[in-house]
């Protein structure tokens, strides 16, 4: 036998074995099968036995893929034998062998996003579609930029609004100059001062709230900012992009409603609702009974920040908004209390596979 | 604030229910949180006014008293009744049999039913205000009004609507009931109806008696006063008590009562001084001295500083000026003769002082908002009206008008085009100044031309550019009235954000690889940061002043410990599922700089781990192994599928980590984070060691450096078949798997080569293991013959045996 017959003979083997083992359906056969090919007087053992015929050269190659063979070969008998041996298939002696095909399939892990990441991308993804850019800052925050330029100098009542959590450190007049952002307006100005107009960029992140927890209330939520500056960027401009937003994240059916509010970097500022999409506006526990639900605080930039980052207010002109976006999930999934967001119980994430 | 209808309908007309009502203000920015109803459920047949015309003992009991009452179109009745305060004359609350009344002792409401108590019949009772559920008990029933009509329905007489307004900061002039009756003008077209307050005054001038001065202009704008003498001391009358009682205010004397109620009335806090307790002819507004002290009327003593504001006579503070008066001037009982007091105080400074000593007033709250001082003669004259009207004394002639710092009503260009601008949508000054007339705006040019100057409202602190007199017009006119238009400009150039596209990319692929993301709090306590040695020993974690709980008050260093402590939490009440989860988040790092304003330096981290059965459900196909540190790898590996970049592995013992069981990974050569088994202490620490717990740890800003998501070359696979050979070697263990596929790799017919199969045992000889590697050959360019393979197979054994002294297994 030369060498290249060898290998012929070895394929065929292995080509037969394989075929035959495909059709066994019960251990009997399986046996008789190993008794076929890997036993004493089985194909492959042969074929190991065949080596000696070969000349020299090739001897040492044929008996390393016989080897490999042998071993692939007893490998898939013990595979079969396990598999047998379970419950998976049931298969009878003569006929053809059959499944229990209401048995689970096999599970395939499947991950899940956190869903406050998941509203955020929703979120971004609405305001990428009409050309705004996502960025993000840092959570970090001087007050100068979480506060004074926005309007809202040391010792101004409404910083009541953004109870704050302040970094242990203090400048020479004792005053703090870092603490945790209260909210992601500061990246109006870090943008607004990094770049002339115009601007759009929608701004997702972290933010942090001297306040205890409840149902509603979480010291640490996610924020999404949005800003759009530029010449003739007008309030009707304002109503329409926001109420786009609304109908694409709560149904085409959706109206936003729109009332006076008051954030010191707007004017005039505007909190955002949304007719109750459970009740249709009749009035239910989801809503408080009043047919609407807030999503969000918004208005003009105020002239002052915008001279403040040197943008002429009396040529540019813009709106802002910022919503939470754990609230945002909390509609969108019926979700009652807020701190299921960061208490991580796999039974609560899960959920969002 | 709560502001009682009946008490809102004396300053303006109000035609419209009470939820309209509530609506509009609410769309116009002033918040009506929730609308209280007295009265809703009282019946107008069962509760009347009736007057007591004869009281006798109860025979049997010392405490009971039977009153013979009129109950109007000659019906009487005779019930027993235990309130002390019960006397012949009086207008009283009648209820009769079946009236729904609250009873304070079940705290429910019961309907009242006939009864005998000591042997006397008793068919319905006085009330008390709490029966009637409008106000606490105060020890008796409730006395009506002399001129209340015997036989009215109460619910005629006391049901009320109290509306609470929830405000915004830049709104003081409606916390008051005036500021809000204009808001209700502005927004239903009606006129303002302004309180009575000219009263005569006597021969005494009072700037004979006392003068004031202002020794802090800045802190201190102005200060009005007026002295009032001869008064009598005692409770307000009722309806005076039954307003303050609905607006949420204890009534306490006439006097105080009267200073309430014209605080809430005009929104200008007030205070008055027992004018006797004074000493000296002078009263002085100045800045507290060190360490000076002061009682407050919460009975506080209060150690003050500068620039602390007082209010002092010639020797000692008697006020703390705009939050608290003095305990030693205190109205009393015997007092006759009162200085009363309305002042403008500075916002910041009074916000300052009330935090500094913790003490937030009616007063302070008030004054911290900004209150315009122009309300302080108007509030003065006002209260001085209702003192002598209602506590019979007699007002000095004049008032004290110290006026040190004053400033004038800024005049406000308006244009259509400014509106137009900002609105988007052309109105014309004829519809503007329709509207911001009403809210009591006043122009200078005679016509209503396209531009012209106004002045806002003395009371609206809140105005004073342009802008703001849109947001006057937009909100009155409603926001919900107005256009709206999508955006037309430009969109900007975005260019390309690299750190998010590749960090979202990482975070699909991890949920894609069956891990679930998390997120915790980004703060941590001083013991986990020691355990996992995160910063050096010279460096101070970022730490926060006024942490919410005092043990984590650091910004986490590193993710770690977050996701273990997660990993932890879902341990404790599962014990069976294998857990994968990630957290991607900000670390908090130390800047080396003794700036105090500079930034902490903020990087992003990846956190994943894993530990306990690999699969869960289909335990029934086949026996279920524990994820391994192959498992973690994997799922590294698939993370960077889709990224630029070759991954590498090396050997380096970090502490957290088993020591052997873990390495460092490599994106080219950029160190990107490390990969390994959690340290069986570290393990037991977070009662994680029932399995092993892997993790990897990675740096985002690192992995930017070196990955971009890959723009896919694409190559022309190959026409021709490929034919593979496997093959066993012996090998030493120190050699690894991927410097024996790099050497197979060389070849140049070799398409792909991995490792299938490694084994230990008999067979093989100490330190070795036997290794089977898979080789698959493949040219782009022909078949390849049984001849080319074996002599590249050949070549490759050559290659291995010569750089790893590796033998093939069966040779």
């Amino acid at each position: 036998m030369d060498k290249k017959s060898y290998i012929e003979i070895r394929a065929q083997i292995e080509q037969k074995a394989l075929s035959t083992l495909s059709q066994i359906g019960t251990l009997d056969e399986l046996e008789s099968w190993r008794i076929d090919t890997l036993g004493r007087n089985g194909t492959v053992t042969g074929l190991l036995r065949g080596i000696s015929d070969l000349p020299v050269d090739g001897r040492k190659e044929a008996g390393s893929q016989a080897n490999s063979l042998k071993d692939v070969l007893t490998k898939k008998y013990e595979a079969y034998k396990a598999d047998i041996g379970s419950s998976a298939s049931i298969r009878t002696r003569n006929g053809p062998s059959f499944l229990d095909v209401t048995l689970p399939g096999r599970n395939i892990a499947l991950g899940s996003l956190h869903p406050t990441t998941a509203a955020v991308r929703e979120i971004c993804r609405v305001f990428e579609s009409m050309g705004f850019q996502t960025i993000e800052g840092p959570e970090v925050e001087l007050d100068t930029y979480n506060f004074q330029k926005l309007n809202i100098p040391k010792e101004h009542p409404a910083r009541d609004m953004w109870n704050s959590l302040w970094i242990d450190r203090e400048l020479a007049d004792g005053s703090r100059p870092l603490l945790l952002r209260t909210h992601t307006s500061p990246m109006q100005i870090r943008t607004m001062e990094s770049q002339p107009p115009p601007v759009r960029v929608v701004v997702p992140g972290k933010t942090y709230r001297y306040e205890a927890t409840d149902a509603t209330h979480e010291w640490q939520f996610c924020q999404i900012e949005g800003l759009a500056v530029d010449k003739d960027i007008t309030f009707a401009n304002l109503k329409a992009t926001l109420e786009e937003f609304a109908k694409r994240i709560f149904g085409d059916k959706r109206k936003a409603r729109f009332r006076c509010d008051f954030f010191p970097f707007v004017e005039p500022g505007a909190e955002v609702s949304i007719d109750c999409f459970k009740c249709e506006g009749n009035g239910c526990p989801v809503c408080g009974n009043t047919g609407w639900i807030e999503i969000m605080g918004a208005g003009m930039v105020h002239p002052k920040v915008l001279a403040g980052v040197g943008y002429d207010p009396e040529i540019y002109s813009g709106f802002a908004w910022g919503m939470g976006a754990e609230r945002i999930a909390m509609l969108k999934h019926g979700i009652d209390d807020i701190r299921h967001f960061y208490s991580n119980d796999m039974k609560f994430l899960k959920q969002f596979s | 604030m709560k502001i009682p209808l009946s008490w809102l309908r004396n300053y303006v007309e109000i035609d419209s229910p009470v939820t309209d009502l509530a609506h509009s203000l609410t769309m116009a920015g002033l918040e009506v949180g929730s609308i209280e109803h007295i009265g809703e459920k009282w019946e107008s047949e069962s509760l009347v006014v009736a007057q007591v015309i004869q009281l006798e003992q109860h025979p049997n009991a010392d405490r009971l008293r039977l009153p013979t009452l009129d109950l109007g179109k000659g019906e009487k009745a005779r019930v027993v009744c235990g309130a002390p305060n019960l006397e012949v004359g009086q207008k009283i609350v009648f209820a009769k049999e079946g009236a729904s009344l609250f009873n304070p002792r079940s705290g429910k409401h019961e309907i009242l039913k006939g009864a005998s108590i000591r042997g006397i019949e008793s068919k319905g009772m006085v009330c008390s205000a709490i029966e009637l559920g409008i106000g606490e008990d105060n020890g008796g029933i409730l006395v009506l009004d002399d001129e209340s009509v015997t036989g009215t329905p109460i619910k005629e007489l006391l049901s009320d609507s109290i509306i609470n307004t929830e405000l915004t900061p830049n709104r003081p002039d409606c916390l008051s009931v005036i500021g809000t009756a204009y808001e209700i003008a502005a927004l239903f077209g009606k006129n303002i109806i302004e309180p009575e307050s000219s009263y005569q005054s006597g021969d005494t001038n009072i700037n004979d008696r006392i003068k004031v001065s202002i020794q802090d202009p800045l802190n201190c704008p102005r200060y009005t006063g007026s002295l009032i003498e001869n008064i009598t001391v005692g409770p307000s009358p009722v309806w005076l008590q039954d307003v303050l009682t609905k607006s949420g205010q204890r009534p306490i004397n006439n006097v105080v009562d009267i200073t309430n109620y014209v605080m809430l009335e005009y929104g200008q806090p007030l205070h008055a001084f027992d004018f006797n307790k004074l000493e000296g002819d002078e009263i002085i507004v100045r800045q507290a001295s060190v360490s000076e002290s002061l009682q407050t009327l919460d009975s506080q003593r209060r150690t003050l500083m500068p620039p602390m504001l007082v209010i002092a006579d010639t020797s000692k503070p008697i006020g703390l000026a705009g939050i608290m008066g003095g305990v030693n001037t205190e109205i009393d009982e015997d007092t006759t003769d009162i200085f009363l007091e309305a002042a403008n105080f500075n916002a910041a400074n009074t916000r300052a002082t009330r935090s500094s000593l913790g003490l937030n007033t009616e007063a302070s709250y008030r004054f911290e908002r900004d209150i315009r001082h122009e309300l302080a003669p108007i509030a003065l004259k006002r209260a001085t009206y209702l003192i002598s009207q209602l506590c019979g004394g007699i007002p000095a002639e004049g008032i004290i008008d110290t006026f040190s710092a004053p400033h004038h009503i800024k005049t406000i260009e308006i244009t259509e085009t400014r509106f137009e601008k900002i609105l988007g949508v052309p109105v014309s000054m004829k519809d503007i100044w329709n509207i911001i007339k009403r809210l009591g705006f006043e122009k200078i040019e005679e016509d209503v031309i396209p531009v012209i100057n106004v002045n806002p409202p003395f009371w609206r602190s809140d105005i004073s550019i342009q802008d703001d007199v849109i947001e006057e017009f937009a909100r009155i006119y409603g926001y919900d009235n107005l256009p709206s238009s999508s955006l037309a400009s430009q969109i900007p150039s975005q260019g390309s954000e690299n750190s998010q596209t590749v960090r979202e990319h990482i975070r699909d692929r991890l949920v894609s690889a069956g891990m679930n993301e998390t997120i915790s709090y980004s703060i941590t306590d001083i013991e986990t940061i020691n355990l996992f040695d995160s910063i050096s020993s010279d460096q101070q974690p970022i730490t926060i002043a006024n942490p919410m709980d005092a043990s984590k008050k650091y910004l986490r260093p590193t993710l770690v410990p977050n996701v273990l402590e997660t990993l932890s939490r879902n341990r404790r009440t599962d014990q069976q599922t294998g857990l994968r989860l990630f957290e991607i988040g900000r670390v908090f790092l130390p800047l080396q700089t003794d700036e105090m304003d500079s930034m902490p330096i903020e990087k992003e981290e990846i956190v994943g781990v894993i530990t306990g059965f690999s699969t869960s459900t289909d335990l029934w196909l086949e026996s279920d192994r524990l994820m391994d540190f192959f498992d973690a790898k994997g799922i590294i590996e698939h993370i960077f599928r889709g990224l630029s970049g070759v991954l590498s592995y090396t050997k380096n013992d970090r502490p957290i980590y088993e020591t052997g069981k873990t390495a460092d990974v490599f994106l080219d050569e950029v160190l990107i984070g490390q990969i390994g088994e959690l340290k069986s202490d570290l393990s037991e620490f977070y009662d994680l060691s029932a399995s092993p717990v892997i993790i990897f740890h990675l740096f985002l800003e690192s992995i930017q450096k070196a990955a971009q998501l890959q723009s896919v070359d694409y190559y022309e696979p190959s026409r021709y078949p490929s034919s593979f050979r496997d093959l066993a070697l012996i090998s030493s263990k120190e050699v690894d798997s991927e410097s024996i596929v790099s050497t197979i790799k060389g070849n140049k017919l070799v398409a792909d080569s991995f490792p299938i199969d490694k084994y230990e045992g008999a067979e093989v000889p100490d330190g070795k293991h036997s290794l089977t590697m898979r080789i698959i050959f493949q040219s782009n360019e022909k078949t390849l013959s049984a001849k080319e393979i074996d002599r590249a197979h050949v070549q490759i054994i050559k290659s291995l045996e010569h750089q790893y002294k590796i033998s093939e297994r069966y040779s």
